[in-house]
């Protein structure tokens, strides 16, 4: 009598989330400046070193889809939800898709050769195999060359993540969140970029200034975990309390690699119309049901229903894989997506738009009241709160009126130097950057940030200052995207620690040549 | 994979007693003790383990400030020992437990084992819709198979295979058990070796995947390949079922010593069990006492016992065999009857509930059901285990 079916005595419950080689952290890319042979981009996808730097999980397979387009004309500035959902239909149907991106395609055997891939590139498909931890130069079919480096090296991400969490109350980052309770994630109380008074449960600790960094964590003392509280906390000079420290989180941590520099004319043929090169990151892990040999003699198996349905129209291998994480632009996931496994879906995230829009409103209640506090000018609109508030939107149009500055305001760049060339090229915009979630290089540019993504681009601070007013001035000089990483602005501010918010600087001086991030630690 | 020097399950052993070898410091660290324990039984069959699990979860809940995940553990510690009203308090007592995914499937696993199938259908459905989980699948394909409906239970295990990855081999070797026992019921039996192939190719060393394999064997008439793997078993599973097992298995090819030897200890198992005050081996201890070595008397006993736990079809029919054996056919018809109006699909229920029906008298529907019994698995007098 089998009325037992236990599947929980084999579910690992309590397991640990290993970190898995399958969590991305970061895609950068930005035109090379070794023109030697052609202009070249440089896409790098970094993610989890497990089983080690260097090392790679034959079980993983990783894709970085890209697809070369012309720079799309500004179209006329429409300011409302209807035309930004147009925007997204528009860019849906005109750029990307599956059926359109090329693709370099990784697997890595079990003595530690890497399986390389191009599939559908102007310049040809082929594969190749190469050996891991070295640069490689790889021939095409038409004779461009391509440098790969698959292996190991120091992570080039550079950021205050425990200040990041701490700014959006998130709890597994300080507390150890119970397996049942996925809710107490985010908590709710409000996203802040200075502490709140009272906030007992994320507020700087003196007596225990690692809290929240690395493992130490807390046990979650029972709820309520909200605040109840009426300003942020001030000391006795009148100082706020900064959530971030500036610390450098990834300080000493290695990476995985996958980092290519292809010349322009094997993605295009029209090297003069496709200047913006876009790009994502995807991973996936071998199933279960693939690990497996199948008993192809079997009969059995050839009765299988599903199996046969599901061939039809797919791509043999991926069918053996299951996708795990996607990766384009920088906290589009962690910032925007709040990190949900469905939402997963790389460049194809047009159906995320007015989730958008509304977590976007979500974090400006947060942040805006504190640029106010500050004395700084907010693209946000707050109604003039006093102190940050923990306010959702069920709906896109209702919370779409107090981010339309934040959304359509252009992002000036702190000087001219972005543009290399001195070409007209329009100054991005938040909603172009964030939907399609892709790294969009302007290779007309010098690729940073967010015409692309270099390595040494504080991007997390970037990205806070979308919630600034670049109509504002700061000193004479209008705001711009690195405002936030000027440390006169932090010296006369009324906050302690008086710092950016992250650190200026990777731990570790990159390369200048490819594949120009660190050596690992 | 099947010859690699270390099993997968001695690998996964490895790293659980490394983990175990940390101290617990706080209430996180004995919970996640307990888990490990919990798993390390999983992996052993060990009771020893579960009960090691138990008494660390109790000494967490006295400590901890935020307890639903302990009450999570405890809840699968209480129904591995078929404390199913344990389990219910432990729903109780967690609110946050109640409402999660976990709870809600923990709550259709009950009415499952008291046999309310409407509700568990609804909370698995419920819970599925919360979180398509390989797990959750699982169990809606295990109703789906005793309902009969084992075309739809097979395609709910093939999605929770497809579900899995490959760094959950064990679970996937799980799934692929399932998926051979369905058809194993069903007496087919180059099905259900295909999907055991699977299962052993995708983690090697599982004892469960052992077990059924040697089931299977010894269903196929490789009656020495099964006593050699029952052996073997035995001695490396803490486990009196599997001893009752060797022990019957020996009697089917005339070992009787070696037979008596094996029963006597799987006996002693039993009664310890009992002894400690444990519920977990009233139903085993029924069937062994109604059949393997018979005293009807106390069989009825235990089956009254198990069916106090939980009355489900199979928790009736058992109770209905004891008292069949008794020589109290006629009362155990009406069990029989019973168990007979759920919608449960069950050739092994089917024979004994017609063998009862036709020692009572009632001929017409005894002749009904035996041949629905063999219709539903014409290899019904094959070896089989008492699970």
């Amino acid at each position: 009598m089998a009325d037992h079916n236990d599947p929980n005595a084999v579910n690992s419950i309590f397991s640990d989330i290993d970190v898995s080689a399958a969590d991305l952290y970061d895609l950068f890319g930005f035109p090379s400046d070794d023109l030697d042979g052609g202009e070249k981009v440089v896409l790098a996808l970094t993610f989890a070193s497990i089983p080690q730097a260097g090392v790679f999980d034959t079980d993983m397979l990783y894709r970085i889809l890209i697809s070369p387009d012309p720079r799309a004309a500004r179209a006329k500035d429409d300011r409302s939800l209807e035309g930004l959902l147009r925007y997204f239909g528009a860019v849906k149907e005109k750029y990307l898709g599956p059926g359109k991106a090329a693709e370099i395609r990784v697997t890595v055997d079990g003595a530690q050769r890497a399986t390389v891939k191009f599939l559908g590139f102007h310049g040809g498909t082929f594969t190749t195999t190469v050996q891991t931890n070295r640069v490689e130069r790889i021939d095409a079919p038409g004779g461009q060359r391509i440098q790969a480096y698959l292996g190991g090296r120091d992570d080039a991400f550079f950021n205050d993540l425990t200040g990041f969490f701490r700014s959006i109350n998130y709890a597994p980052q300080f507390y150890r969140v119970p397996h049942t309770m996925p809710s107490l994630r985010e908590l709710r109380i409000p996203k802040t970029l200075l502490e709140l008074e009272g906030n007992q449960l994320f507020n700087f600790d003196s007596q225990d200034p690692e809290w929240g960094y690395g493992d130490n964590k807390r046990e979650l003392p029972p709820g309520p975990h909200t605040w109840t509280g009426e300003r942020f906390a001030r000391d006795a000079q009148g100082n706020f309390r900064f959530v971030y420290s500036g610390r450098d989180c990834q300080a000493g941590k290695n990476i995985n690699a996958l980092v290519f520099e292809i010349p322009l004319a094997f993605l295009t043929p029209d090297l003069a119309r496709d200047r913006i090169v876009q790009a994502w990151g995807e991973s996936w892990v071998l199933k279960a049901s693939s690990k497996v040999e199948t008993i192809p003699d079997d009969p059995f198996w050839l009765e299988g229903p599903r199996a046969l349905v599901n061939q039809a129209g797919e791509d043999a291998e991926l069918r053996r894989y299951k996708l795990v994480d996607t990766d384009g632009q920088p906290f589009a996931d962690a910032g925007l997506s709040e990190r949900e496994d469905n939402r997963q879906l790389g460049a194809n995230n047009f159906w995320l738009a007015p989730h958008f829009v509304k977590r976007l409103a979500h974090l400006g209640w947060g942040f805006g009241p504190s640029i106010t506090a500050l004395g700084l000018q907010t693209s946000f609109d707050h109604d003039g709160a006093q102190v940050s508030v923990h306010r959702t939107y069920v709906t896109a149009a209702a919370a779409f009126p107090r981010v339309i500055k934040t959304l359509f305001q252009q992002l000036p760049m702190a000087d001219d130097s972005w543009n290399r060339k001195g070409l007209d090229i329009p100054l991005r915009r938040a909603f172009e950057i964030f939907i399609p979630n892709v790294c969009a290089v302007d290779m007309d540019t010098t690729g940073t940030w967010p015409f692309g993504r270099r390595l040494e681009d504080q991007v997390a601070t970037r990205f806070l200052s979308l919630f600034l007013d670049m109509d504002a001035r700061f000193q004479g000089k209008r705001y711009h995207l690195e405002l936030l990483n000027d440390q006169a602005l932090w010296d006369a501010a009324p906050i302690l620690p008086k710092t950016p918010p992250n650190p200026l600087k990777n731990d570790k001086q990159f390369l200048k040549q490819f594949p120009y991030l660190a050596e690992p630690w | 994979m099947v010859s690699s020097a270390v099993s997968d399950l001695d690998a996964d052993l490895a790293r659980i007693d490394a983990d175990l070898r940390e101290p617990a410091r706080d209430p996180a660290g004995l919970a996640l003790h307990a888990g490990r324990l919990y798993q390390r039984a999983a992996l052993t069959g060990s009771s020893t383990d579960l009960l090691k699990a138990e008494a660390l979860v109790e000494r967490a809940l006295a400590v901890a400030l935020e307890r639903s995940d302990l009450y999570l553990l405890k809840a699968n510690l209480d129904f591995a020992f078929h404390r199913l009203a344990d389990v219910r308090a432990d729903l109780e007592a967690s609110p946050a437990l109640r409402a999660s995914p976990d709870g809600r499937a923990l709550a259709a696993d009950l009415a499952f084992q008291e046999g309310r199938f409407p509700d568990a259908r609804r909370g698995y459905e419920e819970t599925l819709i919360a979180d398509r989980a390989w797990e959750h699948l699982c169990r809606l394909a295990h109703l789906e198979g005793v309902l009969g409906e084992t075309a739809r239970a097979d395609a709910l295990y093939e999605e929770a295979g497809e579900a899995l990855t490959a760094k959950e081999m064990r679970a996937f070797a799980w799934v692929e058990i399932q998926r051979g026992l369905l058809h194993l019921k069903r007496g087919r039996l180059d099905r259900a070796r295909a999907h055991y192939a699977r299962a052993e190719a995708a983690y090697t060393g599982y004892w469960i995947v052992d077990d059924h394999m040697a089931e299977l064997l010894a269903a196929e008439g490789d009656v020495e390949g099964a006593l050699r793997a029952y052996r073997a078993l035995a001695r490396r599973v803490d486990r009196p079922e599997m001893w009752q097992t060797l022990g019957e298995l020996c009697t089917f090819a005339g070992i009787d010593d070696e037979a008596e030897l094996a029963l006597t200890r799987a006996r002693d198992a039993y009664l310890a069990s009992v002894g400690r005050g444990e519920v977990r081996y009233y139903h085993h201890l029924a069937d062994f006492l109604a059949d393997v070595r018979p005293d009807p008397e106390q069989a009825v006993i235990f089956a009254a016992k198990d069916l106090e736990l939980r009355e489900n079809p199979w928790t009736l029919t058992a109770l209905a065999w004891a008292l069949h054996r008794a020589g109290r056919s006629v009362e155990g018809a009406t069990l029989a009857r019973k168990a007979l109006e759920s919608d449960v699909v069950d050739a092994h229920l089917f024979h004994r509930a017609g063998t009862i029906l036709a020692a009572a008298g009632f001929r017409d529907r005894a002749v009904e059901l035996l041949a629905r019994a063999r219709d539903w698995n014409p290899r019904l007098g094959a070896f089989h285990v008492h699970r």
